[in-house]
């Protein structure tokens, strides 16, 4: 009965329960509609970063690196040389997902500029990419051939099938009449994925020679030009042609290695001069003494490398700093099987020692950077800390496993270009000693970006807003509340007489309390229900606008436990908000109430 | 301890408010199913008394026993619950549930006093004349409708005692006229003892046991 009159008394008046009802169904629309949509976008994000750490591909923004290659939302820049990308592909410390882009699918064969028309990329990559997602082919097969792809599961519901044939249109997005179709080569459909709820069913997949097959002869993908010339800057650090040698080196490339060693060392007994250079005393050394030492210095690290790649560490330069490594550049040249020339052995020790004196280093390589540019702690302080680290945690790997490491395929077309390597770290320091490599000594050619840290950086630009935004519906909720307060004092000043009559025809002050909070409740409960439904519908409707955005798939229907603190949240600012009047007109003094005629 | 032989009876009633100099009621004993009309000129505290006999007006001095209840004894909640199964009031001006209609009214009042009996209200409804009012709300009506709603809604109950209060001062004669005879007729149907309270000399005429104050 008490909740009939309570009904009754809320449909009343229409007006001001449409208000407070309506401002409660905002506050839960926005709450709601934020929470089902970033879940879900927190969701998809990271079932499609997986397990990858890194991305490695063109230099850039590293945000653009994600976006590209791991979300596939931002079209990606350049391309890479897989001969730059060797030593990340060779290491063992690091499992690489190639990813090679460059043309889409249209549901119109590109024909179209409609901007509503459906585009998916074609990627070439290999299937340790379906293993970072646990995704296997559900219908037909993976690919074998070249021009054969297999496509996600919302690919296949836009209409490809297997045994479909299709042109590539290249780029990423547009279109139209201008664009790039390779009419001539046909991708056939021979596999169709299962839905994974990850970018991969967005994407049509094949092998990366797919890929540079239907570009060999087009030139475009690459812009060598701009790269060798910011390459320029930093000739000094050019890598070496990791095409040279891969393990495990044969006799010949063995002795080749060999010739080059002992060239360099033959190379540095003509420079006399360093015999007159002092170490304690660098400023006093002439220009050219400065000179010698750098071609010494060049030579050196070049002897170095080629030790190192004798040695087993096929990586030829330097990745990362292992401060702890207990080898010394005496020890690469032993392990290379390489005696150090009498020529380098005063300056090798002289350096040793003074390395190990705490005292004198700091000086030593700041006076040795006035005289060098920077690059004279090279020589000892850095390179060779980063060579030996190298060489042992190698040796160390293939001794663990009993194992020759196989060559990876794609270090087979070292000319070859791909668009990004996914890299997923297998433990150990490698990934991230590989990351400051790339950073220190591969700028003009590689970028690399650590997955965790940009997408910490986005939701950290995103989390606040959000924050913010919800807060703005807690106070709107807040006010929903005062209004149901206002609206219920304002109707009880009218209906005091009322609650008295009722109290006269034997309703207890307890009854009546209930009722008027009850009141409070519903309307509460009310702004709830109308907010829920509403937030789900159009979660639902922006779904649509979402999905042709991110190529995600998103919903409207699902239901999440937050959803029910927001409930009672409402729950108890309706309670309160009732609170004050239910409590004011208890203590209501009926007979004077009733006097008042 | 007094002894209460009457039904109803008020004994040694005075009452102030906040203080000021207190009103003495004279004692008063009511049978089963008797008519009685309280005479005062306004302001000589016809509304206290009968607020005091109803219970909703704490008793600060005397006795007022119902049924050999004596009010004075009851919590607030037990006297609301006491109040609306034994006592019917009838106001000067009737007052209402706004949100609800004229039947749902009446049945509000039944089940508030734990007696609900939907066909004993429309019964009293038809008998009021109200049988095409019962789905229309209070506001729709004219007021001597809504004063036959309200002895109605008294009687709904089927209380021993109907407190009225002025129940004819708003009328015109004719509506005085009839309203009192459905009043009186009602009542008596149910076995109700009518105790109206008034200054309106109209009914002095139509009834014979009168108190004086």
């Amino acid at each position: 009965m008490i909740f009939k009159v309570a009904w009754k008394n809320i449909i009343t008046n229409p007006l001001s329960s449409f208000l407070s009802a309506t401002l409660f169904a905002i506050s839960i629309i926005i709450i709601l509609l934020l929470s089902i949509v970033g879940y879900q976008l927190e969701e998809k994000f990271d079932a499609s970063r997986k397990r990858v750490h890194m991305v490695v591909g063109a230099p850039g923004s590293e945000m653009d690196l994600i976006m590209s290659s791991i979300y596939h939302i931002s079209p990606p820049v350049q391309n890479i040389k897989i001969k730059d990308a060797a030593f990340v592909i060779a290491d063992p410390s690091v499992s690489v997902v190639p990813l090679a882009m460059g043309d889409h699918w249209a549901e119109d064969g590109g024909k179209g500029h409609g901007e509503d028309v459906e585009r998916r990329r074609i990627v070439g990559t290999d299937t340790s990419y379906l293993s970072l997602y646990d995704v296997d082919v559900e219908t037909g097969r993976v690919w074998n051939e070249d021009m054969e792809v297999v496509v996600g599961s919302e690919v296949h519901s836009l209409g490809l099938d297997i045994g479909d044939k299709f042109v590539g249109v290249h780029g990423f997005v547009g279109g139209g009449e201008d664009a790039h179709v390779h009419e001539d080569q046909l991708y056939t459909v021979v596999g169709i994925l299962e839905p994974s709820g990850t970018v991969l069913d967005q994407l049509i997949l094949c092998s990366v020679e797919s890929v540079w097959h239907v570009h060999e002869g087009h030139g475009h993908g690459g812009s060598d030009d701009n790269r060798s010339k910011m390459a320029g800057v930093r000739q000094e650090f050019q890598p070496p042609a990791p095409d040279l040698i891969y393990l495990p080196l044969n006799p010949q490339e063995q002795d080749s290695i060999r010739s080059i060693i002992n060239q360099k060392i033959d190379n540095i007994k003509k420079f006399t001069a360093v015999d007159s250079f002092k170490l304690d005393n660098p400023m006093s050394a002439s220009s050219r003494i400065k000179q010698d030492m750098l071609r010494i210095r060049s030579n050196l690290k070049s002897i170095i490398k080629h030790a190192n790649l004798l040695a087993g560490n096929h990586y030829g330069e330097l990745l990362g700093v292992m401060p702890d490594s207990s080898f010394s550049i005496r020890d690469s040249f032993s392990m290379a099987g390489v005696s150090i020339p009498s020529q380098l052995k005063r300056d090798i020790s002289t350096l040793e020692t003074l390395s190990n004196s705490n005292e004198t280093i700091p000086g030593l390589i700041q006076k040795a950077r006035v005289l060098e540019g920077v690059t004279y702690d090279f020589v000892f302080g850095y390179e060779r800390v980063k060579t030996d680290s190298l060489i042992q945690v190698r040796r160390e790997m293939m001794r663990k496993r009993g194992v020759k490491i196989d060559k990876h395929y794609l270090l087979n077309h070292m000319d070859k270009e791909i668009t990004s390597l996914l890299v997923t770290f297998r433990g150990g320091a490698g990934g991230l000693r590989l990351a400051g490599t790339i950073k220190e000594d591969y700028q003009n050619r590689l970028g690399v970006a650590m997955v965790e840290v940009q997408v910490d950086n986005l939701y950290g630009l995103v989390e606040p807003g959000i924050k913010y935004i919800k807060l703005v519906a807690y106070i709107i909720m807040v006010v929903s509340g005062i209004s149901v307060l206002i609206s219920l004092v304002k109707s009880l000043r009218e209906r005091k007489y009322e609650m008295a009559l009722m109290r006269v025809m034997g309703a207890t002050q307890i009854k009546i309390f209930l009722l008027i909070l009850l009141e409070g409740m519903i309307l509460s409960i009310l702004g709830f229900v109308l907010g829920f439904i509403a937030a789900h519908l159009l979660a639902e409707v922006l779904a649509g606008q979402l999905k042709a955005e991110y190529h995600y798939n998103f919903t409207g229907f699902i239901f999440l436990k937050s959803e029910l603190w927001v409930l009672l949240i409402t729950l108890g600012i309706g309670f309160v908000s009732a609170l004050i009047p239910a409590l004011m007109i208890m203590w209501t003094n009926i007979s004077k109430t009733l006097s008042k005629q | 301890m007094a002894i209460f032989v009457k039904m109803f009876e008020i004994r040694n009633i005075k009452h102030s408010y906040n203080g000021e100099s207190s009103i003495e009621f004279p004692d008063m004993a009511f049978g089963p199913g008797e008519e009685w009309l309280i005479l005062g000129p306004s302001g000589c505290g016809k509304t206290t008394l009968l607020h005091l006999m109803a219970g909703i007006l704490p008793i600060q001095q005397g006795e007022v026993v119902l049924n050999a209840q004596s009010l004075k004894t009851l919590s607030a909640a037990q006297m609301d619950k006491f109040r609306g199964k034994h006592i019917g009031m009838i106001f000067q001006q009737s007052h209402f549930v706004a949100s609800l209609n004229v039947l749902d009214n009446l049945i509000l009042s039944q089940k508030l006093a734990s007696k609900k009996n939907k066909a004993l209200a429309i019964d009293l409804l038809n008998k009021l004349g109200l049988e095409d009012k019962l789905k229309q709300r209070p506001y729709q009506l004219s007021v001597g409708e809504r004063q036959r709603v309200a002895i109605a809604r008294a009687l709904a109950n089927k209380p021993q005692v109907i407190l009225a209060d002025e129940p004819t001062s708003a009328l015109d004669d004719q509506n005085t006229d009839k309203v009192l005879s459905l009043l009186r007729e009602n009542s008596k149907e149910l076995g109700s003892t009518l105790i109206i309270v008034t200054h309106d000399n109209r009914l002095k005429e139509m009834v014979s046991n009168r108190i004086e104050l």
